[in-house]
């Protein structure tokens, strides 16, 4: 837990351990972002919002060297999926819908369109905003990080699936 | 003036009827809850007043906008 004046360099306020790698920026229902983007960040409202990463609840994931951030979006979108209230239908049965096809890109075998197609239709359809956050996470994953999640097809990821991030 | 479908989503239990009663707006997803494609235009909205009254759940309603 850090308190830092607004305004400050985030690159300033990350440990070492993060330095050139991605970032999760705003928490479990944040968005993925590259070092480049991470690094000319500024903690303010403007400066995330002018990156396209809105600070959220306010939490940075740094995954660290040697975990692999596609294996982490999985674990983080099977808990989010535990998490549904299950009030609302395209919640209850999509997201774990989306951790199953999540995971089994991460395995190789799975189709990123199934993701993709996924993430879309849980979108804007349930009274909170639960689905729509998860939803933003697996996207931006998509988006940002598209080498690290092909790296998967290819089986080509060394990365540790299961470490913590810090 | 146009209008739009609005879902209440913990009341809709998939039953399908907004589907079969105005499928040129509703689509179903894999599961059966509503997929509602854009605006409802002037032609259709005798018809989604009739999908507003079927469903059992009570779980759409029509809104101006």
């Amino acid at each position: 837990m850090h308190e830092v004046p607004y305004g400050t360099r985030l690159r300033d306020v990350l440990p070492d351990t993060a330095w050139g790698l991605p970032a999760l920026i705003g928490g479990f229902h944040g968005s993925w972002a590259t070092w480049p983007t991470v690094a000319s960040a500024r903690l303010s409202v403007a400066g995330l919002a002018a990156i396209g990463t809105p600070l959220g609840a306010g939490v940075v994931l740094t995954p660290g060297a040697g975990t692999c951030p596609v294996g982490l979006t999985s674990r983080i979108v099977d808990f989010l999926a535990g998490q549904s209230a299950g009030r609302c239908g395209p919640c209850r049965n999509g997201l774990p819908a989306l951790a199953l096809a999540l995971r089994a890109v991460v395995d190789g075998v799975g189709s990123t369109d199934r993701v993709a197609e996924l993430a879309g239709l849980v979108r804007g359809r349930g009274a909170c905003a639960h689905p729509d956050g998860t939803s933003r996470l697996v996207r931006s994953l998509l988006a940002v990080l598209p080498q690290e999640v092909a790296a998967h097809a290819s089986g080509g990821c060394a990365g540790d699936h299961r470490a913590v991030a810090s | 003036m146009s209008h739009r479908l609005r879902v209440d989503w913990p009341s809709c239990e998939a039953r399908g009827l907004c589907h079969e009663l105005l499928p040129e707006v509703v689509d179903l997803d894999e599961w059966g809850y509503p997929i509602v494609r854009g605006e409802v235009t002037d032609e259709l909205v005798a018809d989604a007043r009739a999908a507003v009254r079927a469903c059992p759940r009570l779980a759409i309603r029509l809104v101006a906008r």
